[in-house]
């Protein structure tokens, strides 16, 4: 019987810390998300596709611009996916460049624009709720997060417009 | 002649594009802004060939209606007219949404739709074919229109004045109740229920012995660069990264990991930049071609791209770690 009592304690007892888990995070982060994401969607309402393209063809022509303040751009007014869209106004040879910076930049983005990709946001939430638990800052490490991911997308995409036009070249594909 | 016009989404809007055009008794087209009638209403009518009805004024039989003309922020006007099979143009960029959302469906609704968006087609080739001239006479004769419309309401600019301020207040606050719309939208159903599935990951680490032993496993990777630049080195192996990307499942379940263990001390706080990279390092692995089509790229760039990318990234993720940890010296020290 003691066990029986024993077991459905523990058992009882797991998910009250699950609900007490899930009320922290629910408490601290969703009433943020819930004005922040209404904002900026409204922003990108108001501003319109016309005008993002418009951005989007003038960023892809500058050769430092389009690894990486062009794939912040549009992370941040199209989001994930659909930020590959406006890919289509760079040339062939810089397209899988633009995709890696764009993946790069990704999840770093979201550490204070969830809205970029909210579906992944636990990459950035799992590590910075550990650093939360110890009471140290967490907006210092967003911060270097995004710059540390800007300057690693346009590395990684320089290095795989190199690799991508060396193997382009080995295969004789013009691009 | 019925002329035919094409009625397409506007810039962020949803839905058509329709079709439009009279058939016999259909020959009406119906404005319900409010206001007065709504020049789009009149651009249409005219080009059609069609009659423009003021809703508010008059209610015609509903197999008269071409189409109808609302500026609805979302609610119960946007699906009514869908409801009944009447095709119909929001002037506001709203998607589904209300309680007649089910039937807001892309064949009988198009929305947020400026003047830029209507085209005349020919009849005889009724997809993408246009008339220039056509369209021009069709703006001299809304212009026209236009002035006898302005007669109509002669000595009414005070209230003509109010309903224009009164509709562009509507279309922000219809912005805004779209955009929350949205946000709930996505809280619901991406973000919450994630929450629910790491709150039980957490428990389950902190609660049970499963913590210690990951604890184990990760701390002598997680503590020093040269752990970190072995997940990264492992993750970015490409053959494994396509399988540890999909939706970011690993990062972060393996980013929870990590918090958790932050917390617990067993991994230092000032590693959590480069661990950020290290266990991130797949990235899109599994989406790369996928993404390349939205580019709209050529089939050869995909083809010769995909493998260029998974070994670019085996170079590139360890050199990612290097970075982060570069950019990391100095915080929470």
């Amino acid at each position: 019987m003691a066990f029986i009592v024993d077991f459905a304690e523990t058992f009882v007892g797991f998910f009250e810390f699950v609900g007490e888990t899930f009320v922290g995070m629910f408490t601290g982060i969703v009433p943020i998300l819930i004005g922040m994401l209404t904002l900026i969607q409204f922003l990108v309402n108001i501003v319109g596709e016309g005008r993002i393209e418009k951005m989007g063809q003038f960023l892809a022509k500058n050769p430092i611009l389009k690894y990486s303040i062009f794939p912040v751009f549009a992370q941040f007014f199209l989001g994930s996916p659909a930020s590959g869209t406006l890919g289509r106004f760079l040339p062939e040879r810089s397209k899988p460049g633009m995709l890696e910076a764009l993946f790069r930049i990704g999840h770093p983005l979201t550490s204070l624009f969830p809205h970029a990709n909210p579906a992944e946001l636990f990459v950035w939430l799992g590590v910075a709720q550990g650093i939360e638990q110890l009471g140290l800052p967490v907006g210092a490490l967003a911060i270097r997060y995004i710059i540390t991911g800007i300057v690693v997308g346009l590395i990684s995409a320089i290095i795989l417009e190199i690799v991508f036009t060396i193997i382009a070249k080995r295969n004789n594909y013009q691009v | 002649m019925n002329k035919m016009v094409k009625v397409e989404k506007g810039s962020s809007g949803w839905g058509g594009p329709l079709f439009l055009k009279c058939e016999g008794k259909k020959n009406k087209v119906l404005s319900m802004t409010g206001g007065g009638v709504h020049e789009l209403a009149i651009y249409i009518a005219d080009t059609i060939g069609a009659e423009v009805v003021n809703g508010f004024k008059e209610v015609p039989n509903d197999e008269e209606i071409v189409c109808a003309i609302i500026n609805c922020g979302g609610t119960l006007r946007c699906g009514i007219y869908p409801q009944k099979g009447i095709d119909t143009i929001n002037l506001y960029s709203i998607g589904p949404s209300g309680p007649l959302a089910d039937h807001i469906v892309k064949d009988l609704y198009v929305s947020g739709v400026k003047k830029e968006n209507i085209k005349i087609v020919k009849e005889a080739d009724p997809v993408d074919v246009e008339i220039r001239t056509v369209e021009e006479t069709a703006s001299e004769i809304e212009l026209e229109k236009m002035d006898e419309k302005q007669e109509e309401e002669k000595g009414n600019s005070v209230f003509n004045l109010l309903s224009k301020i009164g509709s562009s207040v509507g279309s922000i606050v219809s912005m805004f109740l779209d955009a929350g719309r949205k946000t709930v939208d996505l809280l619901l159903k991406t973000i919450i229920p994630f929450m629910a599935f790491v709150s039980i990951l957490v428990a389950a680490v902190q609660y049970t012995g499963v913590g210690e032993w990951i604890a184990n496993a990760l701390t002598p990777l997680g503590s020093s660069l040269w752990g970190l630049l072995i997940i990264s080195i492992i993750c970015s192996f490409p053959f494994l990264s396509p399988v540890l990307g999909p939706g970011a499942a690993v990062a972060q379940v393996v980013g929870v990991l990590v918090g958790t263990q932050i917390a617990a001390g067993s991994i230092p706080p000032e590693f959590a930049l480069p661990a950020l990279f290290a266990i991130n390092a797949q990235v899109g692995g599994d989406f790369f071609p996928v993404g390349m089509s939205i580019m709209q790229a050529k089939p050869k760039t995909i083809q010769y791209g995909t493998p260029a990318f998974l070994i670019a990234r085996q170079i590139s993720a360890p050199l990612a770690v290097v970075i982060a940890y570069l950019f990391s010296i100095g915080l929470y020290s």
